[in-house]
């Protein structure tokens, strides 16, 4: 996966001084975090559906090669076909190649993480075939050629006011000349231009929510009805989703849909969750003839069995990215990959590499809100450190800090060393900065981020062992 | 509460370097409650840092330091929730199953509390102290998610005499400190720490009050920078308190 | 070795060393036959009065309509009154499966009914539905050889037809009840329909008629039933 994580850093800073990114965050964390509380707390047996949800992915992903082939079984019982896809490469040229097939000019499509990491939609416009996102979200971004910034709501770092200089800059060639400043009428906009792209479309291209083992049917979840639209209307719907996706039975299906809409939006369930299974039946008055699923690899696979499996329990609600303060203080354009968040700090690194993502699991307090919302339990802290375990082992980490780290935990080994030294820093440490009374105003070394933005108040009474073995 | 328990201090690094103030508190409080403290000389950090840099091979070793050190004790007491968090959640997954110190740790971890959770649990300690002050409460991460700490402070702080809690916003919202995460992404760790200021702020309270200290440096040094006289104290200097601050 | 065996085998791989293929067949084949249910949300167990009145808060909630009618004969006047409530103009689109109903629309002369060409747009399409669950106010439309089902998402205004007794308490009991008609034969398309369409991507403002219906109204047909068993 293609990534620019490694500019972690400087893009973080730019989102920190962008104020209107600023006010969009903040509105987003004050937002989606308490509607998800009060979605919890109307359901009582939430917290029990995630433990449940938990145990369903854990019995699918060690049973995950069957589940798989029952699943294909199914799809082409029902008169599909599936492809499968070891990486990225062999995903886009599955579908090029599909397209191509049916002689397509252009497709539609629902939106679809897994096709933002395979970067497919340049792929197929590379080729002469015209792909329009219908998520509403992501349609903003394709016209202002963006990367998502949130996992469900491509758009949430832009405001009304720049949602509106996009579409008049891109629409008047369709004949739509007047400045917009409602949002309902930037809708009915949206509304009218892409009625007549799904009209149109030759392919439509939708992910998958989940996919039923038992019956081959992929799930899809809306709120603006346009999967439904993308995938019904045109002659061939390809789905493409990574191999993870697996839930046994339509009763399991029931229990995950019991909590994605809660934890991603505080909603009870989304407007639309539609079970696709298979094409169009001889005497069905619409729907495709054609039906294709694209089952992704991509570095899934060597997840399991190590202690990053339980990331694949992910069912990209993102919950966590709505409660990370981290996310919500840079957002998502500022981890460099379109899986943001806490869960792109854990999914980043193993699909690009801990090279190049080595700053999104570091960029963490640990403080653990991710896990205490995550609707699977995924324990993204424990995941983050082991990022960092690869990290120092490979010796990634910043050579200043590593040092720092390791002198303390040599430091830590000989407990009457260590008493001594915390001695003497207790009583010297305002000696090696600036100090304004009681207050250190400049740290050294490593320590110097601390004081660009705070004090440091210094006791000067000795450390509490020295004292203590006085008292004795 | 007999003669015969043996409650030791785990006092903390940065208690032990930056406010030993707290770890007599916490002694007094103990003692207070009937117990005699015992704190070993050889105790060193809980090895979080190095724990969460990934350098688990030093968390190893200090671990086996420090569970040999506390593990013969009835009960470990620490000042902090994410050092009582290192020694009881995290200390056992350190050592694999087969590994004796794993079961140790276990031991250890069955007797390692949070001071407030042990003074609500353990104890029958009255509070008598008073402090007629606005203080708002600036709960820890890991002292919530994996110490499980929330109402325990607050019962003991309803108990000193005139003190009004005044709750803010995202009471439970990290500060920004995250241990070395503030000096390696400070504009990050800026950012979030301006946030909790502003639901101080808010909360009209005069004082601030939390259980770890790291938020409680990270906070107040941050108001002293912003030119604010708002003192953060730990709780339990709070529970020791004969007067207002204003003597 | 072809894509496909790539795919699996290094899926295999990584799982063969903690359990054996024979067991890893033997537990997916015993989950995928009993289908056994997880947690049921309490809320759907009720009474089919209750559940009525359930899937009415949860659909209005979300800014779809409800009206109830004792029988088909009153449906006419309800869609006519609908309409003119909501200035819709007459023109409907009646799909054939809401055609199958017998619903006696000769009987009100306010409505005036286009034929439905597939790939159009249009302003109000009356359908019928397979069902509807009340733990979210969940409508289930069915593809099939009666029904067009692109029709709930190209018009404006999606007007539904519930037989009341074809309302259930939760998912579950859709599942079972497709598996006993059919032995799960599932149509192309089952889209639970849980409200109009909406979009929160501009600003996290719920807007509504983002692709779909920007109205949703069901017109639920017939009384509580009294003989109904809530799920165990």
């Amino acid at each position: 996966m293609d990534v620019t994580s490694e500019k972690f850093v400087k893009l973080s800073e730019k989102a920190l001084h962008d104020s209107s990114l600023q006010a969009s965050m903040t509105f987003l964390g004050m937002g989606l975090s308490s509607r998800r509380k009060l979605a919890k707390d109307r359901l009582e047996e939430f917290d029990t559906l995630r433990d449940e949800a938990r145990d369903i992915k854990d019995h699918v992903l060690e049973n995950l090669d069957v589940y798989l082939q029952n699943f294909e079984e199914q799809v082409i019982a029902s008169g599909g076909h599936v492809h499968w896809a070891a990486d990225a490469d062999a995903a886009r040229d599955i579908v090029l190649a599909i397209c191509q097939g049916v002689g397509a000019r252009t497709i539609t499509k629902s939106k679809s993480m897994v096709t933002e990491e395979i970067e497919l939609v340049p792929h197929l416009e590379a080729h002469g075939i015209s792909a329009v996102e219908t998520d509403l979200g992501e349609y903003i971004i394709q016209l202002r050629n963006e990367k998502p910034s949130h996992i469900i709501a491509p758009a949430i770092h832009l405001n009304k006011d720049q949602i509106s200089d996009t579409f008049f800059e891109h629409h008047r060639k369709a004949g739509f000349n007047e400045k917009l400043t409602e949002r309902s009428d930037l809708v009915a906009q949206a509304r009218q231009i892409l009625r007549e792209k799904f009209l149109a479309a030759d392919v439509g291209i939708s992910g998958a929510n989940f996919l039923v083992a038992d019956s081959g049917t992929v799930v899809l979840v809306t709120n603006e009805g346009n999967a439904e639209l993308t995938i019904g209307l045109p002659e061939t719907h390809i789905a493409i989703t990574g191999i993870e996706k697996i839930v046994p039975t339509f009763e399991d299906a029931s229990t995950f849909i019991r909590l994605l809409a809660r934890s991603a939006a505080g909603m009870e369930i989304s407007s639309y969750t539609s079970f696709i299974t298979g094409p169009r039946r001889t005497d069905d008055r619409d729907g495709p003839s054609d039906f294709h699923v694209v089952l992704v690899d991509n570095g899934r696979s060597d997840m399991l069995g190590t202690r990053f499996q339980d990331m694949l329990r992910c069912i990209r609600c993102s919950a966590c990215l709505n409660h990370c303060p981290v996310y919500l203080s840079v957002g998502g354009h500022a981890y460099g990959s379109v899986y943001s968040g806490p869960m792109g700090a854990v999914l980043t690194p193993q699909l690009a590499s801990i090279d190049k993502a080595g700053h999104l699991p570091n960029a963490s307090t640990l403080c653990g809100r991710c896990e205490e919302v995550c609707p699977v339990r995924i324990p993204l802290p424990k995941l983050m450190r082991y990022w960092r375990e690869k990290e120092f082992e490979k010796h990634l980490s910043a050579p200043a800090l590593r040092r720092g780290i390791m002198i303390w935990g040599w430091l830590n080994r000989f407990p009457r060393l260590y008493r001594v030294a915390m001695a003497v820093a207790a009583r010297s440490m305002h000696l090696f900065g600036s100090t304004k009374g009681q207050w250190m105003t400049k740290l050294p070394g490593i320590a110097s981020g601390w004081t660009r933005h705070r004090d440091m108040k210094v006791s000067g009474d000795g450390s509490f062992m020295s004292q203590w073995k006085k008292r004795k | 509460m007999s003669g015969d328990t043996r409650v030791a201090l785990f006092v903390t690094c940065l208690v032990d370097l930056f406010r030993p103030a707290i770890g007599f508190a916490a002694v007094d409080l103990l003692e207070q409650a009937g117990f005699k403290v015992e704190v070993p000389l050889n105790q060193t950090c809980c090895g979080q840092p190095n724990f969460n840099s990934g350098d688990r091979s030093a968390t190893r070793t200090i671990a086996r330091k420090i569970v040999d050190l506390f593990v013969a004790y009835d009960y470990v007491v620490i000042p902090s929730g994410s050092c009582g968090g290192m020694l009881k959640k995290h200390y056992p997954t350190l050592f694999d199953a087969d590994d004796p110190m794993h079961e140790k740790a276990e031991q250890l971890s069955r007797k390692v509390y949070e001071l407030s959770t042990f003074l609500v649990e353990k104890t029958n300690l009255r509070v008598e102290a008073g402090f007629d002050e606005t203080v708002t409460y600036h709960d820890s991460c890991a002292g919530v998610r994996e110490m499980g700490i929330r109402k325990q402070p607050r019962e003991l702080l309803q108990q000193v005499d005139q003190l009004e809690l005044r709750e803010m916003n995202d009471s439970d919202v990290c500060c920004g400190f995250g241990g070395t995460f503030c000096v390696k992404y400070p504009d990050i760790s800026n950012n979030m720490l301006e946030n909790k200021l502003r639901n101080i702020k808010e909360s009209g309270a005069d004082c601030v009050v939390g259980g770890d200290l790291g938020c409680i440096l990270n906070i107040e040094g941050k108001l002293h920078r912003d030119g604010e006289d708002t003192p953060v104290y730990h709780y339990a200097e709070l529970l020791v308190k004969r007067a207002s601050r204003k003597e | 070795m072809n894509p496909r065996e790539h795919v699996l085998a290094g899926v295999t791989a990584r799982l063969e060393e903690h359990s054996s293929l024979a067991t890893r067949q033997s537990k997916v084949d015993g989950r995928l036959s009993m289908h056994g249910r997880n947690t049921v949300p309490a809320r759907g167990k009720k009474s089919h009065a209750e559940l009525i009145e359930l899937f009415t808060a949860m659909l209005t909630a979300v800014q779809g309509s409800v009206t109830r009618v004792e029988s088909l004969r009153q449906v006419p006047p309800a869609v006519s009154d609908y309409l003119e409530l909501n200035t819709l103009g007459k023109e409907v689109c009646l799909d054939e499966e809401a055609e199958q109903l017998g619903i006696p629309w000769e009987t009100n002369a306010n409505l005036e009914f286009v034929a439905w060409v597939p790939k159009r747009s249009i302003s109000v399409g009356i359908t019928s539905c397979y069902g509807a669950v009340a733990e979210t106010g969940s409508l289930v439309a069915c593809s099939s050889g009666n029904h067009a089902i692109t029709m709930n998402f190209l018009a404006e205004t999606n007007i539904v037809i519930l037989d009341s007794r074809n309302l259930v308490g939760v998912y579950e009991e859709i599942w079972d009840e497709l598996r006993s008609e059919s032995g799960m034969q599932l149509p192309r398309d089952l889209t639970l329909i849980s409200g109009p369409s909406c979009t929160g991507d501009i600003e996290m403002v719920l807007e509504f008629g983002a692709h779909g219906p920007k109205r949703l109204h069901v017109i639920i047909v017939g009384d509580a039933v009294a003989e109904y068993e809530p799920v165990a």
